[in-house]
């Protein structure tokens, strides 16, 4: 019937683990309802946005339900799974994550979206690496701590080897750049390439940037990048410089990514 | 922008009351093609479908 590993029958067990729970995670929910959990959530995620989205009301729908252990963001709301709310070591910190994602993905600069774009994983890519990377300063460290508890395990594992060793995807993706930027031909193909470097949403990565960023120069400095993702790529680079000495992103690659963002500017 | 039209904290559970709901008739044979599409229509399972 179903086979231990593989994801759908992790589904599977999580909807039928969900009925078996029922009364208890009824209980919850109705407790969830008064907790006042908006702000709560806004509280947990202001100190990682700029201060003019902090300051001002924007408040997303966010729609509980049941399907699988996850949670996500749109430019309209967020979705989360109930039971993996119940069972997180830190939910309001995976929904503060998404609020954040929710927040970025409205007032970030915008890019067009290009019919057959090969340079289409690139963008995402960067996208990602920035979205993700800022948000999981709000609550990666403590979902870490935790070993990821209401996720697979093999999540926070697959993220902690990632994040151990970040660096040699990075050098791979700048050199995959400037051979697109010398050979437009190969454009698709090394996309697909820098896209695949970038494993678990680009989360790990990411999160390693923006660390760096912080690291070299202070919160300050990581949440001007919160308007675009190119900023993102470029502070960290400036980050790195400031920290070995070295950039990871060569002057080429830099200047590529300084090109695909006016060519794709609304 | 999309985000400034919220002006009200909306935080929806009909998405789980109607699982309740379906997990219920499904265990005593009871389910409907209604049942069904009343999950299915819940916000939480619209925002999957964009």
């Amino acid at each position: 019937m179903m086979k231990n590993n593989d994801f759908n029958s992790y589904i599977f067990r999580q909807i039928i683990s969900t009925y078996e729970d029922k009364v208890k995670l009824q209980a919850f929910q109705k407790n969830l309802v008064q907790s006042n959990l908006m702000t709560k959530i806004k509280k947990r995620a202001q100190s990682f946005l700029p201060v003019d989205l902090n300051t001002r009301t924007y408040e997303p729908f966010i729609y509980f339900g049941v399907f699988q252990p996850d949670a996500n963001a749109s430019d309209k709301g967020i979705a989360v799974d109930l039971k993996l709310y119940f069972e997180l070591a830190d939910p309001v910190g995976l929904i503060a994550h998404e609020y954040h994602h929710f927040l970025t993905i409205n007032y970030r600069k915008k890019f067009k979206d290009i019919k057959d774009d090969s340079t289409g994983l690139i963008m995402k890519s960067l996208l990602q690496l920035q979205l993700e990377g800022i948000a999981d300063m709000i609550d990666k460290e403590r979902f870490l701590n935790s070993d990821g508890r209401g996720f697979p395990s093999v999540i926070s594992k697959n993220f902690k080897n990632v994040l151990a060793n970040p660096l040699p995807a990075l050098h791979k993706i700048d050199s995959l750049l400037v051979i697109v930027s010398k050979e437009p031909i190969s454009t698709k193909k090394n996309s697909e390439l820098i896209f695949n470097l970038l494993p678990l949403g680009a989360h790990p990565h990411g999160f390693y940037m923006a660390k760096t960023i912080m690291k070299a120069f202070g919160k300050g400095k990581l949440l001007s990048t919160v308007r675009n993702p190119f900023d993102f790529i470029r502070v960290y680079n400036n980050a790195y410089i400031k920290l070995n000495g070295t950039a990871i992103f060569s002057d080429h690659a830099i200047a590529y990514l300084s090109l695909l963002e006016t060519t794709h500017a609304l | 922008m999309i985000a400034q039209e919220h002006t009200k904290q909306r935080i929806d559970f009909s998405g789980v009351n109607a699982f309740w709901s379906i997990a219920d008739k499904i265990t005593n044979q009871q389910v409907t093609e209604a049942d069904w599409d009343n999950l299915f229509s819940t916000g939480y399972y619209k925002f999957y479908e964009n």
